[in-house]
């Protein structure tokens, strides 16, 4: 029998916690938020993703795994949430990603449909550490709802994605919205943040 | 601490879950109502048992919450509902906006501005700004899709005409982010300035109705209105509030006396205290 490694501690605080870490994220595009739940991910899960999953995976969501996370993952996720699996980024709810370079292009995910806009995946990127590369002016500088202004994204990602992102505004309210995960680090990217 | 008996803060995790799930994509797409599968809750359907599921959903131990109903603490809408968290949640309350982290409202936002890292949850009754022009939800479901919101301009424009100014004193519609219609919930015109560009986050629920929707700090929240009629809020011209003096306030005209005597004061009890020396 295998024994899973545990989820959250305190399932009904942690959760809370968490989604409040992943509510004020994703209400300010941009800024650099910290999960404060303790946990042992799986191999191959940074602790932000991992908590994210459990907060908000359960027997109602469909979950896509980027290639390269292993049965170990999927057992626990299974396990601890109930979620179900998909091999299909056109049906998922949610994509966990640990490989942005060679992640299917946004268009391959839901958008949802102009009734509903928000029938569409939702991508958890796990990045390392880039996201300690010092700030750059090729960083893009974003603005749009939840954003005082304009704010400079604090990581340094593939220009390919930032050229993807920029071509699926035309479609607004259509989308992805998409979570950067590092260690416990939380950083939220709604489709309505447009490259100024 | 909650109560013995009581799930902390009423809901199962399922169900608080997948109102979270609904939350952030209201936030994703701003004034856009996200249909949720409402609960039963220990209050009937006029108590705002939308926000209150919206709030149990956000609420966490560390939080502190503020009910108001028409601007005060003490009506028995809010007097319940504050009781009802601190009973499955064990949570601090308080009446002042500045100490509050989570305010849940109906039919107001407090007069004191309202702060980064702040939740204000509104009760909303009726969440579909196109029903007085399109009854069918399904139909109106297609023109917010279309953003077809011509006949909605229309309406308002012959009411205004009729009237000579813009007659509607509450929930009066607006465009979020320059792309959804949404009705902020029966709060006064005066209030719909404070939704514009603020730096809490504004959600909304509506229980009966089964919506939620969103409007994330810093988002622009702008009121329907016409180049020859601009949109204006109430004034009460001579007027100051008859407690603490405040001119830049909601006021309300109460009766004070059985031979119809009537005072005007701030419909925020917070804020009309605060202004007292
Ligand atoms: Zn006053």
């Amino acid at each position: 029998m295998i024994v899973e490694l545990p989820g959250f501690e305190d399932l009904i605080h942690d959760s809370q916690s968490t989604f409040k870490v992943l509510l004020y994220a994703l209400s300010r595009p941009g800024t650099i938020n910290q999960i404060t739940a303790q946990l042992t991910p799986p191999r191959g899960l940074n602790i932000a993703c991992a908590a994210t999953c459990l907060t908000l995976f359960d027997l109602e969501t469909k979950v896509w795994l980027q290639p390269g996370l292993g049965e170990e993952i999927k057992s626990w996720l299974l396990f601890h949430t109930g979620c179900s699996f998909t091999e299909d980024t056109q049906q998922t709810d949610f994509a966990v990603i640990w490989d942005i370079d060679n992640m299917p292009g946004f268009s391959q995910f839901k958008q949802g449909t102009p009734i509903y806009p928000e029938d569409s995946t939702t991508l958890l990127i796990m990045i390392g550490g880039q996201v300690f590369s010092p700030l750059s002016d090729k960083f893009p500088t974003l603005s749009g709802a939840g954003i005082n202004g304009q704010i400079t994204m604090p990581i340094n990602l593939p220009d390919s994605f930032w050229q993807q992102w920029q071509k699926k505004y035309d479609s607004y309210p259509l989308g992805v919205d998409v979570y950067f995960l590092f260690y416990n680090g939380v950083i939220g990217l709604p489709r309505t943040s447009k490259i100024i | 601490m909650p109560e013995p008996g009581f799930n902390f803060a009423y809901l199962d995790e399922q169900t608080k879950r997948s109102i979270r799930r609904a939350i952030l994509k209201a936030i994703a797409i701003p004034g856009h109502q996200i249909p949720f599968s409402s609960r039963e809750m220990p209050m009937s359907y006029g108590w705002g048992t939308g926000g209150i599921q919206v709030t149990a959903s956000v609420i966490g131990k560390e939080d502190t919450l503020k009910v108001i109903d028409q601007g005060a603490d003490d009506t028995t809408n809010a007097v319940n509902i504050r009781r009802f968290f601190k009973k499955v949640c064990g949570v601090k309350t308080t009446e002042k906006t500045s100490e509050a982290t989570l305010i849940q409202t109906r039919h107001r936002i407090p007069e004191t501005p309202l702060t980064e890292g702040q939740t204000i949850v509104y009760q909303v009754p009726m969440p579909e700004p196109l029903f007085v022009i399109e009854p069918s939800r399904t139909e109106a479901a297609k023109m917010h899709a279309l953003e077809e919101y011509g006949s909605m301009y229309v309406k308002l424009y012959e009411d205004i005409t009729q009237f000579g100014h813009i007659a509607t004193a509450y929930d009066y519609p607006v465009i979020v982010d320059k792309r959804y219609l949404m009705k902020p919930s029966p709060i006064p015109r005066f209030d719909n300035l404070k939704m514009n560009n603020n730096p809490a986050l504004q959600l909304f629920g509506a229980g009966r109705e089964k919506r939620i929707y969103a409007v994330p700090p810093y988002t622009e929240v702008k009121s329907l209105d016409f180049e020859d009629y601009p949109f204006t809020v109430e004034k009460w011209e001579d007027k100051a509030c008859e407690f603490c003096g405040a001119t830049d306030s909601y006021l309300d005209e109460v009766v004070t006396d059985n031979e119809g005597g009537r005072m005007w004061i701030c419909s925020d009890t917070d804020y009309c205290n605060g202004q007292l020396p």
